[in-house]
């Protein structure tokens, strides 16, 4: 196949013809047919305490964890904690926890309530493990909690919930520049495929422009978490936030670029769930001012 | 005060005030970088990237100051970098008047400083000095430690090639001296207008490009922005090849009705997001992209390319 035939250009982005130029023949991927799918539904949390970062930005870790405890209730529909982590994970599983690492990373208190309240469901300490890397680690997870910071990319439009799994690939330049839009494509591998139990996003102080090198001007306290077990739902909402953050801070539209065009392919080409907002039931919950919803 | 400019050389003072460093300076080299920072890598490779000095200061009671010194193979490359985000407020460093080779239009802006965060072009040099925390003493600090590094240092032009690009494009089409970038690749250039996800220009470290968005003036509606792309490659040959793939990734099928087939006609064609004209002379190839009618698209690539020429004319 010649190198013309497996890039996307601005045109087949305004066309809507995204799954089309994706579902090139040499990508062995397992096609989903959007037009014969049911319709879908996905529900996807925001919760925000205005409190959660304190002076300097610091985290208050007693509020974020309520946040996360309120999180987990709406997000299962259970009552209480305990039973909400045991609707997603069973003690006998491995589960990993994959946060973003390196440049805006997930900050490191959720990573540890996190730990903390699955251990106080009953889950034992030794089979909670951080999972971010290579094959390796999903390979030894039987579920897996994915934990990554809201934040545009320069490369991929936004770098957050798909990508987060990027080097479970074992490739990880192999989804760079054209190929980022098959991010999607690694959540199929056999390794990783069905182990996501429940996607947390940190939106404590996302970045909307130049990701993944910070850059403080378009970093703002959201203080929220966004939750759901569809991570395209997911992405998609936290999408949503990055956007209308850009067009606030600039006052006329100032669309992601490159378009996040792994997004839609997820949905339309790798069916990992749901990119269309009319299939989302977003939660609100807590601090509503600038809540970009 | 500023200090007289010469040396070529950035000292990053090992104190300043209640400031300092430890006494290493972190080099990463290009095969490196991307265990530094991840795929922003990227952005620096995609200019002519030698290598990066890292450092943090610190202080007694307040947060870290990160220095990271940006080595490019040319003064043109630092620009490049400066010129993806031309937000912030200027910041004066002494480093003397973009000068009078370069266009009009031009900020006269080599330093910009927003929210903790100071980038600085100087030279062949391209840095960011950020406080992890803003504070009225942080500022104080990032603008002084920038006027420390920055001192001494020779301010170049900006590149010759921005000579190409139009005040105006076409009537009522202004441009936005906020929103333009020079660069040297695709990745680059869709960081700021996606085109493809392919490098379907061409474009290599040897080329420089420029894209640049046009607003509409307010007679014109709500119409978007026109946006111009133009590169100079290494030689005749490059452009004629990346000229006939962009037309074939971007626009297959038949060239329009009428035109001459001759290897230097400006193409017009109409596509989903309005009048697309791209245009080649000699190594040059000028693209424009969301123009309202044909004749705009014409005009603008036409009077670029007319640009384009009289700058290699000068040998610039």
């Amino acid at each position: 196949m010649s190198r013309h035939h497996t890039c996307l250009t601005r045109r087949d982005f305004m066309r809507g013809t995204l799954a089309t130029a994706v579902a090139a023949p040499s990508l062995a991927i397992e096609s989903v047919n959007a037009q014969a799918r049911p319709a879908r539904s996905s529900r996807v949390t925001v919760l925000r305490d205005k409190s959660a970062l304190g002076d300097g930005n610091r985290v208050d870790s007693a509020v974020l964890k309520r946040m996360l405890g309120e999180t987990l209730l709406k997000v299962t529909g259970e009552k209480a904690v305990k039973s909400a982590w045991l609707s997603l994970v069973k003690p006998e599983d491995i589960i990993g926890l994959v946060p973003t690492p390196h440049l805006n990373p997930t900050h490191q208190e959720l990573i540890d309530l996190v730990r903390e309240s699955l251990i106080e469901a009953g889950i034992p300490g030794d089979r909670i493990r951080l999972a971010q890397g290579g094959p390796e680690k999903p390979k030894a997870c039987t579920a897996l909690i994915a934990l990554p910071g809201l934040k545009a990319h320069w490369l991929t439009g936004i770098g957050t919930v798909l990508k987060n799994y990027i080097m479970y690939s074992g490739s990880p330049s192999s989804y760079h520049e054209k190929n980022s839009v098959k991010l999607g494509e690694i959540w199929n591998l056999p390794h990783v495929k069905g182990k996501t139990r429940l996607v947390l996003v940190d939106a404590l102080r996302p970045l909307c422009d130049k990701g993944p090198q910070p850059d403080p001007r378009y970093m703002w306290n959201y203080n929220g978490l966004i939750a759901g077990t569809d991570p395209v739902a997911v992405e998609t909402v936290g999408l949503g936030i990055i956007t209308r953050m850009r067009q606030n801070l600039r006052g006329e539209p100032w669309p992601l670029s490159p378009p996040p065009l792994c997004v839609a392919a997820a949905d339309e080409q790798f069916g990992l769930g749901t990119s269309r907002m009319a299939e989302i039931k977003v939660d609100p919950i807590g601090w509503t001012q600038d809540i970009l919803l | 005060m500023c200090r007289a400019a010469g040396n070529v050389s950035a000292d990053l003072p090992k104190s300043f005030g209640i400031w300092s460093r430890s006494d290493e300076v972190r080099r990463i080299l290009p095969d490196k970088i991307f265990d530094y920072m991840d795929g922003a890598g990227e952005l620096y490779i995609g200019y002519r990237f030698k290598y990066l000095e890292v450092a943090e200061y610190s202080a007694p009671d307040e947060d870290q100051i990160l220095v990271e010194l940006y080595w490019m193979e040319s003064s043109d490359d630092a620009f490049g970098l400066l010129s993806g985000d031309w937000g912030g407020e200027p910041a004066d460093l002494c480093q003397g008047d973009i000068g009078s080779r370069s266009p009009a239009w031009l900020p006269n802006n080599r330093a910009l400083y927003g929210a903790g965060l100071l980038r600085i072009w100087s030279g062949d040099l391209y840095i960011r000095v950020m406080a992890y925390r803003e504070s009225a003493r942080s500022k104080e600090a990032v603008l002084k430690l920038g006027r420390l590094i920055v001192g001494g240092r020779s301010s170049p032009p900006a590149p010759a090639f921005l000579d190409a690009l139009p005040r105006d494009a076409a009537s009522g089409l202004n441009l936005r001296t906020d929103r333009f970038c020079y660069f040297r690749s695709h990745l680059v250039l869709n960081s700021t207008y996606f085109l493809s996800t392919g490098n379907i220009l061409d474009l290599d470290k040897s080329a420089e490009a420029l894209v640049a968005a046009y607003a509409p003036g307010s007679t014109q509606g709500n119409r978007g922005s026109v946006h111009l792309i133009l590169v100079r490659y290494a030689n005749e040959n490059a452009a004629k090849k990346a000229r006939a793939h962009f037309e074939k990734a971007y626009l297959p099928g038949k060239r329009n009705a009428g035109s001459k087939p001759s290897p230097d006609d400006i193409q017009i064609r109409q596509v989903e997001d309005g009048w697309l004209g791209n245009g080649r002379s000699g190594r040059m190839l000028a693209l424009v992209f969301g123009c309202s009618v044909r004749d705009e698209a014409a005009q603008v690539v036409g009077g670029a390319l007319k640009r384009l020429n009289l700058l290699e004319a000068k040998h610039e």
